[in-house]
């Protein structure tokens, strides 16, 4: 290996001998291959479905992702064969003598006709368990996103209704919205890849870009029918983010594994720009529907969510259900009744990232509240503080006692208290209202909105299926008094160096230029679950505080080196723990230009104690302009360029972040990815003002805002 | 063919093919990892290098074309004294760059400095542009740039005093 450079990424490595792999991708969006003829007498090797030894097929949380297509084809560019050889001129020259004839079937698409979609699953909640389902079947108004008001006049929207409440004073009231979230994935240069070498002994090295070594390691085994304890992952250098680093990169080392395998040669697999751009999983895209019916102060949600997955259902819908009742019973819904739908596309499979919160599903039903709250003549601060955490979740989320609401009750009121007094929301927003209302918005070229959004990220882990996930740390103090840690535990973002470094430096009083992550290499480090199953600061902090702790006990009681290996159980780790955010973003839209300019952000965190408040602070401004490319992006097409023109455009804007304690809590308490979640909510309600006219689908687009703005004057 | 340039301040005649890009040049040929080959197109910024002084996507250079040129890479740029104040200055900032993109943002920031006694926040913002990586965010680089700057500014003057 070249070990001249200080930091080697996956297409920096080389091994004499090693062939450079591709893939040959199907043309066609959906179909079935009927033949395939292959150049004979050719120096490059290709591997198809059958040349894989063992499963066909990578596994992750009980979904099944082929490593190869055998004759159906589910989206355009899936791989259909591995073509190796000790060039890409090669690899190109016999790529354009493949000649494989296919069956062409119609594409599934997300935005067809109730017939036409393919509905995999159908999942339905209510809350509280076991009492009866009332909206399940209840059709939502025609137009889908339009406002229902019935409380003086006209028809309730929801049948059902009709006849309970003949009485007027008994018509509850109804608010309707729908939104709709496009595809999200971040940006960055590092390509995904992997080099696989076959050792002399049977085993193999796979370097690779992973936040989750322990899955690559049992992919690759898996593949090719071999012991785990055979192969052995090492992590290459890592730019960042790492969104779509998770079960992904074992995809590609089980790829380049099969072709390693039966060359016995090491071998490159990398994508090139285009494909890690198309093909990286991306954020689910997903309408939502959310009515909120309030009938004598009781007040029920239903929400109906509509994912698409992609060709494959990597998907948890509890994740879902968990996102929605977390943020549902902060507001003091009694009822909330889910249902969540499973739509299979022919797009490449699509997954969670980075996150399990499902950002837009909390930025669309931030929406949805300010929403309600306008339509029912009530400012969105006040009603937020009048309807916050009234009917007491403490089952649902694991709150030990009365004091733990009250001091979730307490941040909550603390950021959006603060958030509201420095931004001057009150004054602005009843004087934008008052404008939109007054009609005077059609006169002016240019206009203001602004919006509020809140938001929590908490530290419990989202499901059951994944509580028997683990965390694992080793420490060595070694005799130079350097402090090495070793875990595959990978942070998704580099700060997090930092912060591991801070904890163990501020226990063990070794200064920070001691303490050393070393190369997450799964055969010297313990196996480990991924790091974003951790919480963020939560769960792997906890562990090396412990840890830490441990090891200073034993300094001074035996020699060096000292050696502490500790796991932890996911499900053992604290729960309960809530770091909140507000967020209130003013905007300026003009009706001419049809541009939008931000004129200000201000952002309020309780996160607790905070350990590094410079690292906090990139991770919060990361975020917030991550957050506005994404709902201002006009290249979410997977055709066009991954890079908007919109990239950095947000530099200059104006951003007031503070943070606060407001418990006096001693522990950090990640504020995880709200940025993302909290901009697009205000940002959208605060665009929906200005422009006098709702708007429902997230990215923004320039022509969006030309149809609604013409159709809101006509 | 054969090109003759100077790379790194050594002069250097290498034969080459002539569709060889000057990337995959300076990777292959000269071991040049700083040099990263990632989008071919010239908009990504990872290839980045000094031609003549000014910053070019190395992706989209056919390698003849440097003939009687200088190429400055990170390798050759980090044995010079602004390195060390670009990289410190960076660190101080807290704009910790990848090392994707390391070579391509420090090189646009070394000919920002070599041609503004000040900046503006717009003039960095353009120089930055050509690089899409998103690994840090625009105000610690910004705020790096400027301490670069000044730091670059003073030791200037007191070498002419």
């Amino acid at each position: 290996m070249i070990q001249n450079q200080k930091q080697l990424f996956i297409n920096d490595y080389y091994r004499n001998g090693m062939l450079t792999a591709e893939l040959f991708r199907a043309p066609i969006e959906k179909g079935e291959i009927i033949s395939c003829i292959l150049p004979e007498n050719s120096d490059v090797t290709v591997a198809d479905y059958s040349s894989i030894p063992g499963e066909k097929e990578i596994s992750f949380f009980g979904s099944g992702i082929p490593v190869l297509a055998e004759k159906n084809i589910r989206y355009k560019g899936e791989a259909i064969l591995i073509l190796a050889s000790d060039s890409y001129e090669k690899i190109s020259q016999y790529r354009k003598k493949i000649e494989i004839e296919y069956k062409l079937n119609s594409p599934l698409k997300f935005n067809s006709d109730e017939d036409n979609l393919d509905i995999v699953d159908v999942k339905k909640y209510v809350y509280p368990e076991g009492s009866a389902a009332e909206y399940f079947n209840q059709p939502f108004s025609a137009s889908g996103k339009v406002l229902t008001v019935s409380s003086t006049d006209g028809e309730p929207a929801v049948e059902g209704l009709k006849e309970k409440n003949r009485d007027r004073n008994e018509l509850p009231e109804i608010y309707e919205d729908q939104f709709y979230s496009g595809e999200y994935h971040s940006r960055y240069c590092e390509p995904n890849g992997a080099v696989v070498i076959p050792e002399k002994n049977g085993n193999f090295t796979v370097y690779t870009v992973t936040q989750w070594p322990d899955h690559v390691k049992k992919s690759v085994a898996s593949v090719l029918s071999i012991s785990p304890s055979k192969v052995n992952v090492i992590i290459t250098d890592l730019s960042s983010p790492l969104e779509g680093r998770i079960w992904f990169p074992s995809l590609t080392a089980a790829r380049a594994a099969v072709v390693a395998a039966s060359v016995n040669k090491p071998v490159k697999l990398f994508l090139n720009e285009k494909e890690n751009h198309i093909f990286t999983p991306r954020q689910f895209p997903f309408r939502v529907d959310f009515r909120t019916i309030i009938r004598r102060k009781r007040k029920t949600l239903y929400i109906r969510i509509d994912i698409d997955t992609g060709c494959s259902s990597i998907i948890h819908t509890d994740f879902f259900r968990e996102t929605v009742l977390s943020s549902a019973l902060f507001y003091g819904y009694d009822r909330i009744e889910t249902q969540i739908r499973i739509i299979r596309t022919s797009k490449p499979p699509m997954s969670f990232i980075s996150s399990f919160n499902f950002t837009q599903i909390l930025s669309a039903f931030e929406n949805h509240i300010t929403n309600t709250a306008v339509r029912s003549g009530e400012n969105p601060y006040t009603w937020r503080l009048n309807n916050l955490f009234i009917k007491d979740g403490r089952k649902h989320y694991n709150f030990s006692d009365t004091k733990s609401v009250a001091s979730c009750r307490n941040s909550i009121r603390s950021v959006i208290d603060r958030v509201v007094k420095i931004s001057d929301f009150s004054r602005k927003h009843a004087s934008y209202e008052l404008q939109r209302k007054s009609g005077k918005s059609r006169v002016l070229s240019v206009k203001r909105g602004i919006g509020i959004s809140v938001c929590f990220f908490n530290n419990d882990l989202p499901v059951d299926s994944m509580k028997n996930s683990k965390l694992s740390l080793r420490l060595l103090l070694d005799s130079g008094g350097i402090l090495n840690i070793y875990t595959s535990t990978v942070p998704d973002g580099k700060y997090n160096y930092t912060i591991w470094k801070n904890i163990a430096s501020e226990i063990l009083g070794i200064n920070t230029n001691n303490i050393r992550i070393a190369i997450h290499e799964t055969s010297v480090t313990p196996e480990s679950s991924p790091y974003i199953l951790s919480k963020e600061i939560a769960g792997f902090s906890e562990l090396l505080k412990k840890s830490c702790q441990s090891l200073q006990r034993k300094r001074f009681r035996a020699p060096l080196p000292i050696d502490i290996k500790r796991t932890v159980q996911l499900d053992k780790l604290k729960k309960g723990d809530y770091a909140w955010g507000a967020c209130i973003v003013e905007v300026e839209f003009d009706r001419m230009t049809l541009e939008t300019e931000i004129i200000g952000i201000w952002n309020c965190f309780d996160c607790g104690k905070i350990i590094s408040e410079p690292v906090i602070d990139k991770k919060i401004y990361s975020g917030i302009i991550d957050s506005l490319n994404w709902v201002s992006s006009t290249s979410s097409s997977v055709k066009t360029t991954p890079y908007s023109d919109n990239s950095w455009k947000f530099y200059d804007v104006p951003i007031t972040t503070e943070y606060l304690n407001s418990n006096n809590i001693t522990r950090a308490l990640s504020p995880g990815d709200m940025p993302l979640a909290l901009i697009p909510g205000a940002y959208y309600y605060a665009l929906n003002q200005a422009i006098g006219k709702d708007t429902a689908n997230i990215p923004f687009k320039e022509s969006g805002f030309y149809n609604i703005i013409n159709k809101n004057d006509s | 063919m054969i090109v003759n340039f100077n790379l790194n301040n050594r002069d250097i005649s290498i034969e080459t093919d002539p569709s060889m890009r000057l990337s995959t040049l300076l990777r292959e040929s000269f071991n040049m990892l700083s040099t990263k080959e990632n989008c071919y197109n010239g908009h990504c910024g990872a290839c980045t290098v000094l031609l003549n002084n000014v910053p070019v996507p190395s992706c989209i250079v056919p390698a003849f074309t440097v003939e009687g040129k200088s190429v400055l890479t990170l390798e050759g740029f980090m044995e010079k004294e602004e390195y060390g104040i670009i990289d410190k200055s960076l660190k101080n900032a807290g704009a910790d760059i990848c090392g994707y993109c390391r070579q391509g943002r420090i090189l646009v920031i070394y000919s920002l400095m070599q041609k503004n006694m000040e900046v503006t926040d717009n003039q960095i913002f353009r120089a930055l542009s050509g690089n899409r990586c998103e690994c840090t965010d625009f105000k610690s680089l910004k705020k790096g740039i400027k301490l670069a700057l000044l730091t670059y500014n003073r030791k200037n003057r007191a070498r002419i005093r």
